[in-house]
């Protein structure tokens, strides 16, 4: 009689499990005994992006308050986190000449009091502005490179000066609406 | 090595805020002296004939002087909008090493030799506000008295087989009345399943 | 620095005090969580030359976990210094005479053994129940998750949930259980 009872509680089991609505994860392990559960998705693609919308309204309305920007900015193969009026030294030869005004391309983060945008993994320059005028370009203190291997008579050392530029940031501004995109975009590397 | 340790330390800094507004050339005069007839200044003599003139062009903003000198070595003396004054000596210097050397000294601002510690320099290190241990803590954290329910579980825990079932009962809403008339025990220990 | 300028700095590197309940957790595998705060680390201030870290109070050491055999196959060493003076405690015996020793010995022997070792551990309050003094109690402003679940022994089964926990079998009524 328990055995017949607990047959009748497999039974039941089984058979309610395949019309429930459950809410399981797909990465459990299917045996060939249990059944296929089937999943209610929710269609809230609307939902979602109306609350995209209503975040990027009141971004666009922070924007054009005017306030200080910082970004982070890569340049030279390192990043720095950069405001309006500041300096940057870039170690290395680097051909932009002294009074050159650039503009910086690759903004991988830019913020402000009250948002911050992220780059995946740059920021849309057309979005994004960040200029800059070279100031200094100097040769960096004398470095010496120094190599000894015991024993074996070899002693080798070389002083280095590397070239230093000095970077004045002007500016960082966002110059249109976050959610601004071209009709033609264009694909591929950008040649900066 | 140690001779970093002995090079004067600072932090990046321009003269004058240069780069702010527009770019004003830091070298404001250069002294070229050198010997008419000796052999180490040939270079010099050479730079002064053939470049000389250009670069004075390429720089309005720098005074160039000439100071012949005779039986000294050849040397410029660069002298900064902040006063500083470098002399370099240019012996034996040929008139392309001239060139390079000149336009180098035109690019720097008059700021001393030195090691930099960091390689930015900011007036405002912080928009959003700087870090606090406060900052980003759950603000009902105030109030919570110490030790917490809530925080006194693991931050994750695996569901058990019997919770897994627990719910799945549940689910089916069996009530154990009908199925076990006969075979109610009122036992302590239960059997689980 | 200015006044303000120090305030600042006050208020970004204050030293806060986090709470740890101790109960059926393995230290040595919550020291590296515990050594994370003492060292400051969960900080994203966080610099080698700075003393960022902060306090962690930890109660119900009494009620520590160990894994299998762990109570009566881990030893600590001891020497007194004279000859003749090694002695090998197992842990259970350690903890009878101070339940806090083996939580402050796993994240001791976690630490690197450099000079900062010392000062940090200054900062690591145990306490073997929860009768944490009211001076300590005061100043902690948050608690750290444990790491293992906490389980629930049969006897924490109230008789309600008992009678009403599903049953699919049951003893036969005169069936003898040991008891």
């Amino acid at each position: 009689m328990l055995c017949n009872n607990l047959i009748k509680f497999i039974n039941k089991t089984f058979q309610n499990v395949s019309t429930s609505r459950m809410i399981t994860s797909s990465l459990n392990v299917r045996s060939i005994s249990t059944p296929v559960t089937q999943e209610y998705v929710v269609d809230d693609t609307i939902a979602l992006k109306k609350y995209s919308d209503d975040i990027i309204k009141t971004v666009n309305k922070a924007v054009k308050r005017n306030n200080r920007l910082f970004a982070v900015v890569h340049i030279c193969g390192k990043q720095f986190k950069v405001t309006d009026n500041d300096l940057v030294l870039i170690d290395g030869y680097w051909p932009p000449n002294v009074g050159d005004r650039i503009k910086l391309q690759k903004v991988l983060l830019v913020g402000g009091m009250d948002f911050t945008l992220i780059g995946r993994p740059v920021l849309n320059p057309d979005t994004v502005n960040i200029t800059a005028t070279v100031v200094d370009k100097d040769l960096s203190h004398t470095r010496t490179n120094f190599k000894r291997i015991k024993r074996k008579q070899y002693m080798r050392i070389n002083f280095i000066r590397k070239e230093i530029t000095t970077l004045r940031i002007n500016s960082v501004n966002i110059t249109q609406d976050i959610d601004v995109k071209k009709d033609v975009q264009e694909i591929g590397r950008r040649i900066m | 090595m140690s001779s970093s340790r002995f090079t004067p330390k600072g932090f990046p800094s321009v003269p004058l805020q240069n780069g702010i507004g527009r770019y004003i050339c830091q070298l404001k005069r250069v002294t070229l002296r050198f010997c008419k007839s000796s052999g180490s200044s040939r270079g010099v003599r050479d730079f002064i004939e053939t470049e000389l003139i250009s670069f004075a062009q390429d720089h309005p903003g720098t005074v160039v002087y000439l100071k012949p000198r005779r039986h000294k070595s050849p040397s410029f003396v660069a002298e900064y909008l902040n006063g500083e004054r470098e002399v370099i000596s240019c012996h034996n210097f040929s008139s392309h090493e001239m060139i390079k050397w000149l336009n180098l000294y035109a690019t720097r601002s008059g700021i001393p030799l030195k090691r930099y510690l960091k390689m930015w320099h900011t007036e405002c290190p912080s928009i959003q506000g700087v870090w606090s241990p406060f900052t980003n803590m759950d603000p009902a954290l105030n109030i919570t008295q110490f030790p917490s329910k809530k925080l006194s579980n693991p931050v994750w825990e695996e569901k058990s087989a019997t919770e897994e079932l627990l719910e799945k009962v549940k689910q089916q809403k069996i009530s154990s009345d009908d199925e076990n008339d006969d075979d109610n025990t009122h036992s302590n220990r239960a059997a689980q399943v | 620095m200015s006044q303000f300028g120090r305030v600042k700095q006050w208020n970004t590197f204050a030293r806060c005090w986090h709470l740890f309940d101790a109960t059926w957790q393995n230290p040595l595998q919550c020291s590296p969580l515990i050594e994370k705060y003492l060292k400051g680390l969960h900080k994203p201030i966080y610099h080698p030359f700075v003393d960022c870290g902060d306090h962690v109070v930890i109660m119900n050491s009494k009620q520590i976990a160990f894994p299998g055999e762990e109570w009566r196959r881990r030893v600590y060493f001891h020497h007194t210094g004279y000859s003749g003076g090694a002695s090998w405690t197992p842990a259970w015996e350690l903890h009878e005479k101070d339940p806090t020793m083996i939580f402050r010995k796993a994240v001791y022997h976690y630490m690197k053994g450099n000079l900062f070792r010392r000062v940090v551990m200054e900062r690591l309050h145990i306490y073997p129940d929860s009768n944490v003094p009211e001076e300590i109690m005061e100043n902690i402003t948050n608690q750290i998750q444990p790491l293992r679940p906490i389980p629930k022994t049969l006897d924490s089964y109230s008789n309600e949930e008992i009678e009403k926990y599903p049953k699919i079998i049951d003893y036969p009524q005169d069936y003898l259980l040991s008891k």
